[in-house]
């Protein structure tokens, strides 16, 4: 779908705004959620950690996040370089 | 050669006033939630400005391909008509920092541009589709998709922070808006820097030095752009900082992280397409976004409103103030240079009036920082109240 000028040109391309919201929401509100995760995961750890426990997940899921976390960053800096 | 050189210093003075002007943009809600020093949180951003302005010209070649038909350029009022262009979008630029408002420099930019050339050779060189299509409809649709993105990231957000604990989510979110801050901060390089370079290139193309059917942007045009935008963001806009930061909402970092990561994932998917949206309606949507994910009453809305009106007015107003330039350099003939030099000293001294103007009411670095409150305290005492909070 479409909104068009006069000319019959397109104003508005609704299937790249559609890539955009989609690309948007996994990318900020994605990050923003999974950063979440970063912190918990560290938090629980150091927690573990004070009471003498296994800490190991709660690193790794730190660690996992972290990752998905500079992939999307890694992801930005890729499109600003091939816009 | 002496109006060509006026307007490349007046194009390097425009991109110098969208550097503190849009400071805000990358830095201002983690300057709000104490993650980053004022002065640090500037050099910070100038520093990636500088470096972003280098990473493409895909936006710069946008500036200049489509808002005016180029070869209308290559008439004699060419550089005089970008020369007030200029003068319109740094007049306006400047009228909304004296009033903090938070209003796009790339649509002053446009707006002037397109008041001048409607004066100076007719409407029908001004490609309104193409106006539409890259400027309005970007312009209206990216705040509103950001507005969307933010607020599904600080709900979700907010869910988590209850299992995580209100003292870690804070202090994790601190850090974590140090890295979306300077993710935002280079995109904005990327993006307003280049419109600069596209103006600059339209002076060339008017005075004959490039060819206007093979586009490309100088390195010394790159050069020039990217250090006066680095350096206009290093003087740090306070006031727009302040509007952005502490009266659109009450920011605390999980949502000045959310606001910033939705506003730099939009900034890159849609530049990506080419699209030369304005960094200031992005990060407005987020930051707005960002409060009423969290809670909808918390969102100043009679200060969007106010913003909303300055965005409705900068296209007309830029291009009411570029044409007026326009016809003051043509009352003294732009032939010689002379209207040119008239009005480039009308335009100094009437951005010296409202600097002049501002220093009644100065808000400085010192009156934003944050930092020495921890996140403890953050919870306790909740919303900033820096100056005109609650205007």
């Amino acid at each position: 779908m479409m909104l068009t000028f006069a000319a019959g040109s397109p104003i508005v391309v609704w299937s790249a705004i559609w890539k955009i919201v989609v690309a948007s929401l996994v990318g900020g509100a994605g990050v923003a959620i999974v950063f979440g995760f970063v912190i918990f995961g560290v938090e629980r750890a150091q927690r573990a950690q004070e009471s003498g426990g296994a800490r190991v997940l709660d690193y790794s899921v730190a660690v996992i996040a972290g990752a998905f976390c500079l992939f999307a960053v890694a992801i930005g800096i890729y499109a600003m370089t091939q816009k | 050669m002496f109006i060509l050189v006026l307007v490349v210093v007046t194009a390097v003075c425009f991109d110098f006033t969208n550097g503190f002007h849009d400071t805000a943009n990358a830095v201002a809600t983690s300057i709000a939630t104490g993650a980053l020093k004022p002065r640090v949180a500037v050099a910070m951003a100038a520093v990636l400005n500088l470096v972003g302005a280098f990473i493409s010209i895909k936006v710069a070649a946008t500036i200049a391909k489509g808002i005016v038909n180029p070869d209308a350029l290559a008439h004699g009022s060419g550089l005089p008509l970008v020369f007030a262009a200029l003068v319109g979008a740094i007049l306006w630029n400047l009228i909304t920092w004296y009033f903090t408002l938070p209003s796009s420099s790339s649509h002053a930019l446009i707006g002037g541009i397109i008041g001048a050339t409607i004066v100076a050779e007719g409407s029908h060189d001004v490609m309104f589709h193409g106006v539409l299509a890259s400027v309005v409809a970007p312009g209206i649709l990216s705040p509103i998709i950001c507005f969307g993105v933010a607020v599904v990231g600080t709900f979700f957000v907010y869910r988590l922070i209850r299992m995580l604990g209100e003292r870690a989510a804070r202090r994790g979110y601190r850090y974590g808006q140090i890295g979306s801050a300077a993710l935002v901060s280079l995109a904005h390089g990327t993006n307003d820097a280049q419109k600069t370079m596209g103006v600059i290139t339209l002076a060339l193309i008017a005075h004959g030095s490039i060819s206007s059917s093979h586009f490309y942007v100088p390195l010394w045009v790159k050069l020039a752009c990217a250090c006066a935008i680095a350096l206009g963001t290093f003087i740090g806009g306070w006031r727009i900082i302040n509007t952005m930061g502490n009266r659109i909402t009450e920011i605390e970092s999980p949502q000045g992280f959310a606001a910033e990561a939705a506003s730099a994932a939009v900034i890159l998917s849609s530049s990506y397409y080419g699209y030369p949206l304005s960094t200031t309606h992005v990060v407005s949507g987020g930051v707005m976004g960002a409060g009423a994910g969290k809670r909808l009453e918390s969102v100043h809305w009679g200060v969007f409103g106010q913003m909303l009106t300055a965005w409705v007015f900068t296209i007309p107003m830029a291009g009411a103030l570029g044409a007026a330039s326009w016809e003051i350099a043509h009352l003294f003939g732009t032939d010689s240079g002379l209207g040119v030099a008239v009005m480039a000293g009308i335009a100094a001294i009437a951005a010296a009036g409202l600097f002049t103007l501002a220093q009644r009411n100065k808000i400085g670095a010192g009156d934003l920082d944050r930092t020495r409150i921890s996140p403890e305290q953050e919870a306790q005492i909740g919303a900033p109240s820096t100056a005109g909070a609650t205007t």
